[in-house]
């Protein structure tokens, strides 16, 4: 490896820059060398959905659905309301207009979203499940001509590619990367993103801008809850 | 190490256009030409934009580049013989396509030429640079979690492709020569079953066994108009005593278009590899090739599965480049491959004669 690079408990850094999720730069100003990762834009899913989107497939997209069932030990809420507005944003490539935002004890948040498409969203959140219980999430994009998801059809949960069933437990795998195989989907996605920071020079600016926007798309579905009202991002 | 020139002799396989995109960004290699068989194929490849010459004969390409020192050979099977013959003269390292002859003479002369030669001669099996089965691997072979394996069971089903391909429905250029695949029976060797080597690749490597025997019964027909078999099932023993049942069909159904793209399966998923394995210790289910996303919408208003996990052509690349840097036989060696072959023969032979075909 490179010795140049270094990784800590939750960041990387490379030549001086300080690679962190996005979401993990949403309590400070980005300094010079922040590069906030948009790293779930690089999962193969989300590149998929995104490109039958842009093929027009589905035709013209008029409701976008995620749905996060988590746990509160594996991560924040506002973690998730900045990565899955993003991914509103990645999906539909409109830019979020206003939010409407119900909280419920920190544990939960469900959050209407209007484009400046026109394209109506909703985000559920709930983060009761047990810390020990997978994740289930589900994003669905809605067009006049179809619909995309990476949900298959009459299910409720996610899938693995790989079940293990032994008699002393039952194990499930997903392994979507053969490159960068043993690193969770996470990892490979952080991974990717910080290659692809480097490989596109652009980048590093259109995700600092896309992180500010964010940030203050975040502040607004807050904002909603606290005073029980739409509010409209200028 | 400079990167390897690399060119790829026809684009008349299913698989050819897997490789545009490896090809174009791998680092270890230099895309230099192509061959095109016919002056369709050729303006269809142009089309996509590369910036790489596409020749129409193979003699003018070696020519114009001798730089050229390794080839991706994606032609129908019965020209493979006499294309590696050409290459292994010229000391051009080979990927073969995944059936390189079903015939014991040639495919003899070709492990001469690659011997003789001292050229690198790998055969595209892509399943194994599958995180998937990588996976498997691991938990079966490392870990040894299931014990005494019992069971290894398989799907390796996709649409027919013969109607974007029309070699893989004639029986001499699919399997080499026109042999009834049954008594009475009006088709012939050729069809689905030449199309799908993996899974009887595979349980060799998962079981570190090879074929008893096999035991293979053919289908009627789902595309009464071909020539070759569509559903095929297979099952039998291998030495260790592993017992497995494969099912290599072309069960799923497609639309009859000559360029493969969106909207070419009816069947919401166009290609599946499941794996059902089973031991002492307990049972694996793996999807191959899943989960992915899915859609509904253009062009036929059908639900389909778009395949999300899908890179399988880089590492296989990168063993390639690795064994020529290393003079390094690959692990998918024509000699290790022939066992496979044989066991597809022995279907095929067990279809025509109604019994099991003991190796």
């Amino acid at each position: 490896m490179d010795s140049r690079f270094t990784m800590e408990k939750s960041d990387a850094i490379f030549d001086g820059d300080r690679l962190l999720p996005g979401y993990d730069l949403l309590s400070s100003d980005l300094g010079r060398g922040d590069i906030p990762l948009l790293y779930w834009r690089m999962s193969r899913s989300a590149t998929e959905l995104r490109g039958i989107v842009r093929e027009g497939a589905i035709g013209r997209v008029c409701l976008q659905k995620s749905g996060i069932v988590s746990s509160a030990g594996r991560c924040s809420l506002n973690s998730i309301i900045y990565r899955e507005l993003d991914l509103f944003e990645f999906f539909g490539e409109g830019r979020i207009q206003s939010v409407f935002s119900v909280f419920n004890a920190g544990h939960s948040v469900n959050v209407i979203v209007r484009m400046n498409t026109g394209v109506l969203c909703s985000l559920e959140i709930i983060l009761d499940l047990p810390d020990n219980t997978e994740s289930q999430e589900t994003h669905e994009i809605v067009g006049r001509g179809g619909v995309a998801s990476d949900r298959v059809v009459d299910s409720q949960l996610s899938r693995s590619s790989l079940y293990c069933f032994t008699r002393l437990a039952g194990d499930r795998y997903m392994d979507t990367d053969a490159e960068l195989f043993g690193f969770d989907a996470e990892q490979v996605g952080r991974i990717r993103a910080a290659f692809e920071i480097y490989r596109e020079p652009g980048l590093r600016d259109t995700w600092r801008v896309q992180h500010r926007h964010l940030a203050d798309v975040v502040e607004a579905v807050g904002e909603s809850a606290k005073r029980c009202r739409k509010i409209v991002l200028v | 190490m400079n990167p390897i020139k690399i060119a790829m002799l026809s684009l008349t396989h299913g698989h050819a256009r897997k490789y545009f995109q490896s090809l174009k960004d791998h680092s270890r290699f230099d895309w230099v030409a192509v061959t095109a068989e016919t002056e369709q194929v050729r303006e269809e490849f142009l089309r996509k934009g590369y910036t790489v010459p596409c020749y129409l004969s193979e003699e003018e390409m070696f020519e114009r580049h001798p730089e050229i020192e390794a080839v991706v050979l994606a032609s129908e099977n019965s020209r493979h013989l006499s294309q590696m013959e050409s290459c292994a003269l010229r000391g051009i390292h080979i990927l073969s396509m995944k059936i390189p002859s079903f015939d014991p003479g040639e495919y003899e002369r070709m492990m001469d030429l690659v011997r003789e030669k001292g050229i690198i001669c790998q055969v595209e099996l892509e399943l194994h640079y599958n995180p998937v089965v990588t996976r498997l691997k691991q938990l079966v072979l490392g870990e040894q979690r299931l014990g005494t394996l019992r069971t290894f069971n398989a799907t390796n089903i996709t649409l027919s492709p013969v109607w974007a391909f029309p070699w893989q429905g004639v029986p001499e250029k699919s399997y080499g020569k026109r042999v009834p695949l049954g008594v009475g029976d009006n088709r012939f060797r050729g069809g689905c079953l030449s199309d799908h080597p993996h899974v009887f690749d595979l349980i060799r490597w998962i079981t570190g066994s090879e074929f008893e025997y096999l035991y293979g019964e053919a289908g009627p027909n789902m595309r009464t108009e071909l020539q070759v078999e569509d559903i095929v099932l297979v099952t039998g023993k291998m030495k260790n005593g592993t017992s497995f049942l494969f099912d290599p069909s072309w069960s799923r159904d497609e639309e009859r278009i000559e360029v493969p793209g969106p909207g070419w399966e009816k069947y919401p998923k166009r290609m599946e590899v499941n794996l059902s394995v089973g031991g002492d210790g307990g049972v694996i289910l793996a999807d191959c090739f899943g989960p992915n996303v899915y859609y509904s919408g253009a062009p036929n208003d059908r639900y389909t599965v778009r395949y999300t996990y899908f890179d399988e052509w880089i590492g296989l690349l990168d063993e390639f480049s690795d064994c020529i840097a290393k003079n390094r036989e690959p692990k998918l060696n024509l000699a290790w491959h022939w066992k496979t072959i044989q066991a597809m023969n022995a279907c095929y032979d067990s279809i025509y004669g109604g019994e099991p075909v003991f190796l």
